[in-house]
């Protein structure tokens, strides 16, 4: 169905403090943005609360998360605070094996920002959310003064119901599980730290941020559960692993040449000084899937371009030293291996 | 040519592994100068792929280490003067001063900015002439031209409120420093590649005519570096001690004259404190006289003055006493061997500069411990 803004932007062009009040123009945004772009029945009953009918899924547990977004700029090559919003959320269903149904999008705006630019961000999360066929059956609208916000804050929550049998638990993890991840890695903090510095990258990196529900949805449709997955999101694949490793008794160990890297990411960190394993992502999932059917998994994540670049990077091992429980090993063709460890805080670019 | 995966093609390291294997019959002890080949040793593990013959000693080629701990002081210090915003490069933004890093600083309501480039710094200037930007210039001989430049289009422009707060260092003069100590052992260098971009390969005849040491100009890629070691033992076996390129494909002898003259327009030489080696003559850059208005530490003298009596705490006065930062900088103590690595020193919580910059060698040692051949 079709959607036009029917605000009148030209008469009322900026947010005020007024329209975080819950009066007529709270209401207004409501009536002529919110309701228009996002109409499905929980919605437009317009009750303090959503009312959803969860006996018509057939599932008997529900997945639910939530996720706060601040990202500047609010605007970046591959998406929008608004993609990222729907984005990360159904993406934290989708790894917990949940199909991803409803979320609610809780909106802090600073007094002075354009309507316009706030309805190019609901135009986006409607895209994202029609894509997976995700319902935003709630919300809210707060306005703080101009300067104490930094023009768009947006928290996402979100509830799925687990599909099929979903996955199987990382107490099965088992020496030879193959562990697997779904494209090429990296690409959001890089994309993103050239934006914000606007270093001119030629063409500009794209950030991954995309769903990885279609993919899931696949592989457990197909019968395979993977043991354990996760959304790769800040910290990067190696603080994934890292905390995956966390929770199991043996280690992973994991071969460099194998973690696909595109080019132009390797290169821009290359010249930054970012080590792309520890760069975000937004639209990429490792997952763990028992030997015998990394294969077929592999084969489902390629097909009809679901996860291109979807390579087994390594294994599940056993330890026969305690010390290297939950230990993550990078093993590269040199002959040697280091184990990774977490690092303290955002990664900088080095200076020379 | 792929620069990134030609020189880091396991088959080649091989290669190169057994070459220096072959070649080498005695001792040998060799000190990498960069920050960022001490890194790439690490983390590709080349240490342990050495033969026992040879050893790599670290050098303080880390333009964060390095910086005296006032400057850093300054830095901070200026953040809270109302007026003033002061910008930085990332890798600076945890390293902790007498008091506190710029984190601290900035959540204590310091007006802190993190620079990718310092012309970003400059163009924030022009756009906020209310503020004026200090830029925390530093660096070795890499960094100097584009901070020369910046200050230049500064000048050019007339754009006033905008200084730079400058700590610059030479490799050079911390080579001869090394080599001058009655404990030396290094008994040649790997010389930073792309400070030798700039510079070329002239300053290095003098050291090599008077010390009788090879050095080999050379990358940051594992094969670079193995490159660069099989050169140096090459020469120790045959007795000669020469200054060779082994980075050719980003270095000619010449350097860049067009950068250099750019830093002599508005930089002079001066003598200059190294943090953990003293001062060493002639080893760094001051800002030219004529251009004292946009030098950051003549044009606040007076407010750090007031700053310093207000608080009683002299700037760079509380030196962290445990950080071992001379020693592991000059290549006498190697991050393992100090009685705080790893305990009380953390990436999170670091004693000094080494532990915390992406160039530090205690930095390098704790991200890659735990690192074998297989």
């Amino acid at each position: 169905m079709n959607w036009t803004c029917s605000f009148p932007l030209d008469r009322y062009p900026v947010i005020t403090l007024a329209h975080g009040a819950g009066g007529k123009l709270t209401q207004s945004l409501l009536d002529q943005i919110v309701y228009p772009a996002f109409a499905n029945p929980a919605l437009l009953a317009k009750g303090d609360g959503a009312v959803l009918d969860v006996g018509s899924s057939g599932a008997s547990r529900l997945v639910f998360s939530t996720d706060g977004f601040v990202v500047t700029p609010r605007k970046f090559p591959g998406g929008d605070i608004g993609s990222l919003a729907v984005c990360g959320t159904c993406n934290d269903l989708a790894v917990s094996g949940a199909e991803p149904q409803w979320i609610t999008l809780a909106w802090i705006l600073e007094e002075g920002l354009p309507i316009a630019e706030w309805v190019d961000v609901i135009q986006s999360v409607r895209t994202y959310t029609q894509a997976i066929g995700v319902q935003v059956v709630g919300g809210d609208i707060k306005v703080v003064e101009r300067g104490k916000g930094d023009q768009i804050y947006l928290t996402s929550s979100g509830v799925g119901s687990v599909y099929r049998q979903g996955l199987l638990g990382s107490s099965t993890l088992a020496a030879g599980d193959a562990i697997l991840v779904s494209g090429d890695i990296g690409r959001h903090g890089v994309a993103i730290l050239c934006a914000r510095e606007k270093l001119a990258v030629q063409p500009p990196l794209q950030s991954d941020c995309g769903h990885l529900w279609p993919a899931m949805k696949a592989l457990l449709d197909a019968g395979i559960r993977p043991k354990v997955a996760r959304d790769l999101t800040r910290g990067g694949l190696a603080t994934c692993l890292i905390e995956l490793a966390e929770g199991f008794d043996g280690a992973f160990d994991i071969l460099q040449e194998a973690i696909p890297v595109a080019d132009e990411v390797d290169q821009v960190c290359e010249l930054l000084g970012i080590d792309p394993l520890f760069s975000a992502n937004e639209g990429r999932m490792v997952l763990v899937v028992q030997a015998s059917d990394q294969v077929r998994a592999l084969e489902i994540l390629r097909e009809e371009g679901l996860s291109l670049f979807a390579k087994k990077i390594g294994e599940v091992v056993a330890v026969t030293r305690p010390e290297e429980r939950h230990a993550v090993w990078l093993r590269n063709s040199f002959g040697t291996r280091r184990r990774i460890w977490r690092i303290s805080g955002e990664q900088m670019p080095r200076i020379c | 040519m792929e620069f990134l995966k030609e020189f880091r093609n396991p088959m080649r390291a091989r290669h190169l592994l057994d070459k220096i294997r072959q070649t080498v019959t005695k001792p040998t002890v060799l000190m990498e100068v960069c920050g960022g080949q001490t890194h790439s040793l690490l983390r590709y593990g080349i240490d342990s792929l050495l033969p026992p013959h040879v050893e790599l000693v670290h050098g303080p080629g880390c333009p964060v280490c390095v910086t005296p701990m006032d400057v850093l002081d300054q830095a901070h210090r200026l953040a809270y003067l109302p007026g003033v915003t002061v910008f930085t490069y990332g890798d600076l933004l945890r390293v902790p001063g007498t008091q506190e890093d710029f984190l601290s600083v900035q959540a204590k309501g310091g007006k802190v900015k993190m620079a990718v480039s310092p012309l970003q710094a400059l163009e924030w200037a022009e756009q906020n002439p209310d503020q004026i930007v200090v830029f925390l210039a530093v660096g070795f001989e890499t960094t100097a031209p584009a901070h020369a430049a910046v200050l230049a289009r500064a000048i050019e422009k007339d754009i006033l409120n905008f200084a730079l707060l400058v700590s610059h260092v030479g490799v050079p003069p911390a080579i001869e420093a090394i080599l001058k100590d009655p404990d030396n052992r290094i008994q040649g260098f790997l010389a930073a590649g792309h400070v030798c971009t700039v510079m070329g390969l002239e300053s290095y005849y003098p050291l090599v005519q008077r010390h009788r040491v090879p050095i080999v100009v050379t990358g940051f890629e594992p094969v670079d570096l193995l490159q660069g070691i099989l050169m140096a033992v090459e020469l120790l076996e045959k007795n000669e001690f020469q200054v060779v390129n082994q980075y050719s494909r980003c270095v000619n002898s010449e350097g860049n004259p067009t950068a250099r003259a750019l830093v002599e327009q508005v930089f002079e030489v001066q003598d200059q404190a190294w943090r953990g080696l003293g001062v060493l003559p002639k080893s760094g850059l001051k800002i030219r006289a004529e251009y004292a208005h946009w030098d950051a530490q003549l044009r606040f003298k007076s407010e750090l003055e007031i700053l310093e009596s207000a608080t009683g705490i002299k700037l760079g006065s509380v030196q962290k006493a445990q950080c071992h930062a001379g020693e592991v900088l000059t290549g006498k103590l190697k991050p393992p061997a100090c009685p705080h690595f790893g305990k009380e020193c953390r990436p999170d919580s670091p004693l000094g500069a080494p532990m915390v910059s992406t160039e530090g060698a205690c930095a390098a040692y704790f991200s890659y411990h735990e690192r074998s051949a297989l």
